[in-house]
């Protein structure tokens, strides 16, 4: 561990800090969802983590931070944008989905949501 | 010659005329039931009529057959048997059955004897079973005892049709040419027999015997079934003389001189021919079902259950008897012997006149099956005819007596020599035929003498050859005392002395269609031994014409002490003289005792009647009771405990285990929303490792 | 001369019409119309399954092929020869009179009328079909119908009943499925040469008997025949070209030993092959112990139903052993000859000894199924290792011929007594309300002629000679006795047994002074649609018994076929060259076997 951190520490800045980045969002988002009982609370996870693997892409997919990229180098800034798009349809879902959920149960408690349990 | 091919045809017509009378008995009255709801007098006595004319035109054929083959050959040597083929049957492969022929003395004899006994029967039948024709229906008041009487309506032409099937089956067996077609017959002569005794089907005590005596008889076939397997898988054939010399007797002689295991093979399956006769010939340990089957009605009885099917067994063994080893030929003598016996004995305990008659068949078939054992094929077949004759002739009175009094128990009976003579006398005539009357030096006596005596000869001389089987040859001889005992005693009960019923009393001589059939069987009964005054002939010549017992001292080879004596044996110096005097003792020792029985009284239950009755009432029926409350609880464990608890209980617990476990499963699906988000992220991060690490050690690898 | 053998469009048509008839119950008829239409639609069919009999089968299988899904490489191939007539005709006979004993069906007429025809489409379809998808579609497509018809009119316990039916049987037919899918694989139709392709109809119809094969195989490379194109790209790139074309499966196994490798655990992938398949139709048969769904589902099904399912859906099993399992895997069937065989026994005795301790009627005649169906795998282990010598251990050509056409002359026998024997117990259970040996009696007298003719096929069942049981019983007894002697003597113990129930059966139902059950049961004598069921299968019982040649004659042809073929893939190594001679040397029976005796 020690090493890892250390040759991050030392070395240019490159796609693996941008990883760590990403990683950390991802699991912050996770996290996040995980333990939030408001509803709005984990959508905001779910932002995160969709934001966590937006970085992941565009780092992954810059011609800044790798020598051998030899396309366009697009590919990971359009999958970003892909995702932000879907982010935004389903934030207005969600947000749908919770007003909808508050009209009915009067709380935005998730863990009131468990009616369709078998 | 010229007679020769015509034989088979005679006998073809004779077999199939039955068959005829059966289909139109089986269609006719079944059109007119659907028609008119019954089926009128008028067309039961036409089916009758038809019936009696078929088996009077199968007499007629079987008659001019026996003359046309006794005459086709003046000579008396051992003629050859025509063999051949009428029509096929099932042909696969090397298998090949179909109803082929076999005539020899022995068929043309016993369809003389079938057909003379059933035309006998038939015509009788016409005048016993009058009350099924009255109109308005027949009482039976013995299907509901105790209640008012059962009216049913009457079915005599379904008497004649079974009747004719049996006649039909009876002369296939007679005349059958291979094993197969014998099997077949055998069993449809167990059929037949079923239908017959089930007549009184409303009687439960008829149901119960009819079925009884198909149960029993099957359990014998089983063997004789294998036995026949046995035979085929070993021989390759079952026909029992092929003209090219291929068939099973040949194929017998092969395996008998071949190896060791050959020889047992053979052994095992005349042990289970043997197995089928002991079931239809009565024979220790499955006699039982004989004296049940007197629930028959008594016509049957003389036809079916004394004079001809239950002889089957023997004629069985008059057929395949080269292929019996010398083995196999003790074990016949030894369950005949103790049939013999038993039969005898258990005759004392009962004081039913049918039922004393059906101990006595048992007895007497045991006489044939021992002397057929000891190696006397003449002697055991020449009983059996004589004994159709005899016994044929004692049902058909107790038929007559039994219409006249309407009971045949022996405790209301007596007196009827004067109210019904003439049955008296012919019921004389067949107790002094079966107890053996006749002078021995002279030589001159009722056709059972003539028998008795040879079965006597026989015994002597099996054991002048066989030191060790002194009780095969003293039997008889205890036999035949028992035999003059309780036939002197059945003759003395039922017609000397004073009526000891209403119904005895009232009695009445039967009208003379049933007489006229008694007279001819009387006849027969005295006269069928007699040699003939022209021809020259008689019935044991005609019989070692035919004789298949060996030529020579057979000794066994797996039990050697046993030697089978030749078929001349018997003749030897001094057999004939001590045989003939000892039966003459035998038979004067018998109806002196019943006659002390009748003089001082106790002849109804005699000494240990009591013992001998509870024995053949209780303890027997007891005995099957167990067997079959085995076999059913058996079943009940397999279809219940085994079926249901273990196999459909283990598919019904395997089914539970994946419900339950589904059910468990189920607990992880809470419904919260973030227990789903943290199994998706560890998802996730197991997949994600797993695909990492894969990805590197490709990595590796390259 | 080319003997002719153009397409056999009836055979389409046959299992098509009660399906379409089927559909057209779809429209809103009244339920007197639907019966009368049902009755007319089956009464077609089994005309022109009669009709089938004056087809000349004498130059091989008779085939009708369409393309189906040609990229799996499965066809809708239809074909008839002496093996399936029999049984086509057994099926399309018994429909009708299932449909006219089902009159006491009164709620949803047209739905239970429909799926008749369904039952019956599906049954000649797996009957018909030579080529294993179709075959294994047609056989799950049945258990639907099936399902539904005990699931909707049986009796009280129908659901379980019906569950449990589906749930065997389908686990039968998931067994069968694997089974296929390993001869698939291992199949392979380049290595067949030109007269094979065309016997097995590879070619096309007309091909089949075809005096020049190569000429056929030449034109039918040439076609646009999606199959020729597979097989033409097969043989240029060296692979192996698979197919499901039955009769294909089987000369392929002939030609190639691939089969005869070793797979899991030792054993060949034709000894797992065989098990599967002997797995799965021993579930259908049924062969104890798997035969426990059997008792369950007749004692619920309303009577036509239980008819068809003793009478047709049990010789699916058998069917499938003769067609699929022996011609595919000789060897292995001969190494577990003595599984087959004991189960057999077993079945024999265990179903009578269960009969026995019946008191239902129904179920009696259930069991009673169990017990004659093991007469079936008797026969068809007979011959195996038989050779007594002990020289070979490979089947006897003449000997499994004989059990064979034994266990298939069993399957028919058993399908005309077992149904008429539940149509008999259904007409008592119409008239009493109940099915209890202990309860009924008497019948004689009111009933003669139905009485008549149960004695009749309870006599027959029995297996007395002039009725049809004998035949059947006697084959294949005779035959197995060689290899399997403990089978056949537990057999001939389960004779006794099973008169032993019958005759039970017989005097407590028929016989005795007066009905012993209540008073409200009308004893009354047979309607004529009663008559019309009863006659024909008392009928053919007496037929089958007096003249059991005609049938035997036409399921020989291809059961010597399959005989030779077996004795020779598993015997001494010259016999292989008879079998790659042409077909017309190698169809003289060898009659040396018994002479060598």
């Amino acid at each position: 561990m020690t090493p890892l951190v250390a040759s991050l520490l030392t070395s240019p800045i490159g796609v693996g800090h941008y990883l760590v980045v990403g990683a950390f969002l991802f699991t912050a988002g996770a996290v996040c969802m995980a333990t939030k009982r408001n509803l709005l609370g984990v959508l905001m996870g779910v932002e995160l983590v969709l934001t966590g693997a937006n970085i992941n892409f565009v780092a992954i997919g810059s011609p800044y931070l790798s020598e051998n990229a030899v396309d366009l180098g697009l590919d990971g800034q359009l999958m970003a944008l892909f995702v932000i798009v879907l982010a935004a349809a389903e934030a207005a879902v969600a947000l749908a989905i919770a007003l909808n959920f508050y009209n009915t149960i009067g709380s935005v408690d998730v863990d009131q949501a468990s009616q369709l349990r078998g | 010659m010229e007679g020769a091919p015509l034989i088979p045809t005679l006998l073809l017509v004779a077999w199939l005329a039955p068959l005829a009378a059966f289909v139109a008995a089986a269609v006719v009255p079944s059109v007119e039931l659907r028609r008119r709801r019954r089926v009128s007098a008028s067309t039961a006595k036409a089916v009758a009529q038809v019936a009696t004319g078929c088996c009077l035109l199968s007499l007629g054929l079987a008659i001019t057959a026996m003359v046309a083959w006794f005459a086709r050959d003046g000579s008396t040597s051992l003629a050859a048997p025509l063999v051949g083929r009428w029509f096929g049957f099932i042909e696969v492969a090397s298998l090949s059955l179909a109803a082929e022929y076999c005539v020899d003395t022995l068929t043309v004899l016993m369809a003389t004897v079938v057909t003379t006994v059933a035309a006998c029967v038939h015509v009788y039948s016409l005048g016993y079973f009058d009350e099924e024709l009255a109109e308005g229906g027949v009482q039976d008041h013995e299907a509901t005892p105790g209640e008012t009487p059962l009216v049913r309506e009457g079915r005599l032409h379904r008497y004649y049709q079974h009747l004719s099937l049996f006649l039909f089956s009876m002369l296939g067996l007679v005349v059958a040419g291979n094993l197969a077609m014998t099997f077949v017959f055998w069993e449809l002569v167990g059929v037949s027999s079923y239908l017959l005794i089930g007549y009184y089907y409303e009687r439960d005590a008829a149901g119960t015997a009819a079925g009884k005596a198909m149960l029993v008889n099957r359990i014998a076939d089983a063997g004789l079934l294998l036995g026949m397997i046995a035979l085929w898988n070993a021989t390759g054939t079952l026909a029992y003389y092929t003209p090219d010399g291929g068939g099973l007797f040949d194929g017998a002689g092969l395996l008998r001189d071949g190896s060791a295991s050959e020889y047992l093979l053979l052994l095992w399956a005349g042990l289970g021919l043997f197995c089928g006769c002991i079931g239809k010939s009565a024979q220790a340990p499955l006699w039982s079902w004989l004296p049940d089957a007197m629930q028959g009605p008594t016509p049957v009885s003389a036809l079916v259950h004394s004079a001809t099917m239950v002889a089957a067994g023997v004629f069985l063994l008059g057929r395949v008897y080269p292929l019996l080893l010398p083995e196999v030929l003790v074990v016949i003598a030894s369950v005949g012997a103790v049939t013999l016996l038993l039969g005898a004995v258990l005759a004392l305990g009962t004081t039913d006149f049918k039922r004393v008659l059906a101990f006595s068949t048992i007895s007497q078939l045991g006489y044939m099956v021992l002397a057929v054992g000891l190696g006397g094929w003449v002697a055991g077949l020449m009983h059996l005819v004589t004994h159709a004759a005899f016994k044929a002739l004692l049902f058909l009175t107790a038929g007559s007596v039994m219409h006249a009094t309407h009971t045949g128990d022996l405790a209301k009976l007596g007196g009827l020599r004067r109210t019904m003579p003439r049955t008296a006398l012919l019921a004389g005539i067949g107790v002094l035929a079966i107890v053996g009357a006749g002078l021995p030096i002279v030589g001159i006596g009722l056709s059972g003498f003539y028998s008795k005596d040879l079965i006597f000869e026989q015994a002597i001389a099996f054991g002048r050859e066989n030191s060790w089987a002194g009780w095969l040859s003293w039997t008889p001889t205890i036999g035949a005392v028992l035999t003059a005992f309780y036939m002197g005693r059945l003759w003395l009960l039922a017609f000397a002395g004073e009526p000891r019923s209403e119904g005895a009393r009232a009695a009445h001589e039967s009208p003379a269609s049933m007489l006229a059939p008694m007279y001819a069987l009387g006849l027969l009964a005295i006269l069928v031994a007699w040699p003939l005054p022209l021809v020259g002939g008689s019935l044991q010549a005609a019989l070692e014409q035919g004789d298949l017992a060996a030529h020579k001292p057979t000794p066994g080879a797996v039990w050697q002490e046993v030697t089978i004596p030749d078929h001349h044996a018997h003749h030897a110096e001094g057999i004939k003289t001590q045989a003939g005097l000892t039966a003459f003792g035998a038979m004067l020792l018998g109806l002196l005792l019943a006659a002390a029985g009748y003089r001082f009284g106790g002849l109804l239950h005699p000494i240990g009647s009591a013992a001998i009755g509870g024995f053949d009432r209780h303890t027997m029926p007891a005995l099957n009771r167990a067997t079959a409350w085995a076999t059913r609880a058996t079943g009940g464990l397999l279809a219940g405990t085994v079926d249901r608890l273990s196999i459909d209980g283990g598919l019904t617990a395997l089914t539970r285990a994946l419900y339950h476990g589904g059910k468990s499963l189920h607990r992880i699906e809470t419904g919260g929303l973030r227990h789903y988000v943290v199994l998706l992220v560890l998802g996730v991060v197991i997949l994600g490792s797993l695909a990492i690490n894969a990805a590197s050690q490709l990595g590796v690898a390259e | 001369m080319t003997p002719e053998t153009p397409p056999l469009t009836l055979l389409p048509t046959l299992v098509a019409l009660p399906a379409l008839a089927a559909i057209a119950l779809s429209t809103p008829l009244s339920p007197a119309w639907s019966r009368r239409l049902t009755l007319g639609v089956m009464l077609l069919t089994a005309a022109i399954a009669w009709s089938l009999v004056g087809v000349d089968l004498d130059h091989g299988v008779r085939l009708w092929r369409a393309a189906w899904i040609p990229s799996l490489g499965a066809e809708a191939l239809l074909g008839l020869d002496g093996l399936n007539l029999p049984l086509v005709l057994l099926t399309a006979s018994l429909c009708p009179l299932a449909l006219i004993a089902s009159g006491s069906v009164t709620n949803r007429v047209r739905t239970y009328c429909a799926l008749l025809l369904l039952l019956e489409s599906g049954t000649l379809a797996v009957f018909l079909a030579m080529d294993f998808v179709l075959f294994y579609v047609a056989w799950e497509l049945l258990l639907v119908p099936m399902y539904l018809l005990i699931a909707v009119w049986g009796g009280a316990e129908r659901m379980a009943a019906a569950v449990r039916f589906f749930v065997y049987t389908l686990a039968g037919g998931l067994l069968l499925l694997a089974g296929g899918l390993i001869a698939y694989s291992y199949s392979d139709l380049t290595t067949l040469s030109a007269p094979q392709l065309a016997a097995s109809g590879v070619l096309g119809p007309v091909a089949v008997a075809s005096d020049d094969p190569t000429a056929a195989l030449e034109a039918w490379t040439e076609s646009a025949d999606p199959g020729a194109q597979r097989f033409t790209r097969a043989e240029a790139s060296a692979e192996p070209a698979r197919t499901f074309n039955l009769l294909a499966l089987v000369a392929s196994a002939e030609q190639t030993d691939a089969l005869s490798g070793v797979g899991p655990f030792g054993k060949s992938a034709e000894w797992w092959l065989f098990a599967l398949l002997l797995g799965g139709m021993a579930i259908k048969l049924p062969a104890v112990p798997l035969h426990t769904w059997l008792p369950r589902a007749h004692v619920e099904a309303p009577t036509g139903v239980s008819m068809l399912l003793a009478g047709v859906l049990l010789k699916l099993g058998g069917y499938a052993l003769v067609r699929i399992a022996w011609p595919l895997c000789p060897t292995a069937a001969c190494e577990l000859a003595w599984l087959v065989a004991g189960l057999g026994g077993v079945s024999i005795v265990w179903g009578a000894l269960a009969a026995l301790a019946q008191d239902d009627m129904k179920r009696l005649v259930a069991y009673s199924s169990v017990s004659h169906m093991g007469y079936v795998l008797l026969g068809l282990a007979a011959g195996a290792g038989a050779t007594g010598s002990g020289a070979s251990a490979g089947w006897d050509a003449d000997t499994w011929r004989i059990g064979a056409s034994g266990a298939v002359f069993q399957m028919v026998a058993h399908g005309v007594t077992s149904a008429g024997l539940f149509y008999c117990v259904g007409l008592l259970y119409e008239r009493c309300g109940h099915r209890d040996l202990r309860r009924l009696g008497g019948l004689f007298n009111p009933m003669p002629l139905a009485s008549g003719m149960a004695v009749v096929l309870l006599i027959a069942s029995l297996g007395a000679p002039g009725l049809c049981g004998f035949v059947g019983e006697l084959l294949t007894l005779l035959a197995a006795w060689d290899a399997h002697p403990v089978a056949v003597t537990l057999a001939a113990i389960g004779t006794i047994l099973t008169a032993a129930y019958i005759l039970r059966a017989t005097r407590l139902a028929y016989f005795g002074p007066v009905y012993r059950g209540d008073d409200t049961a009308q004893l009354t004598p047979l309607r004529p649609a009663e008559l019309f069921v009863l006659t024909p299968l008392v009928l053919a019982a007496v037929t089958l018994g007096v003249r059991p040649q005609p049938l035997l004659d036409t399921i020989d042809k291809p059961l010597t076929a399959s005989a030779e073929s077996l004795a020779a893939r598993t015997g001494e190594p010259p016999l292989v060259a008879a079998v790659l001679s042409p077909p017309g040397s190698s169809t003289e029976p060898p009659t040396d076997a018994a002479d060598a005796r």
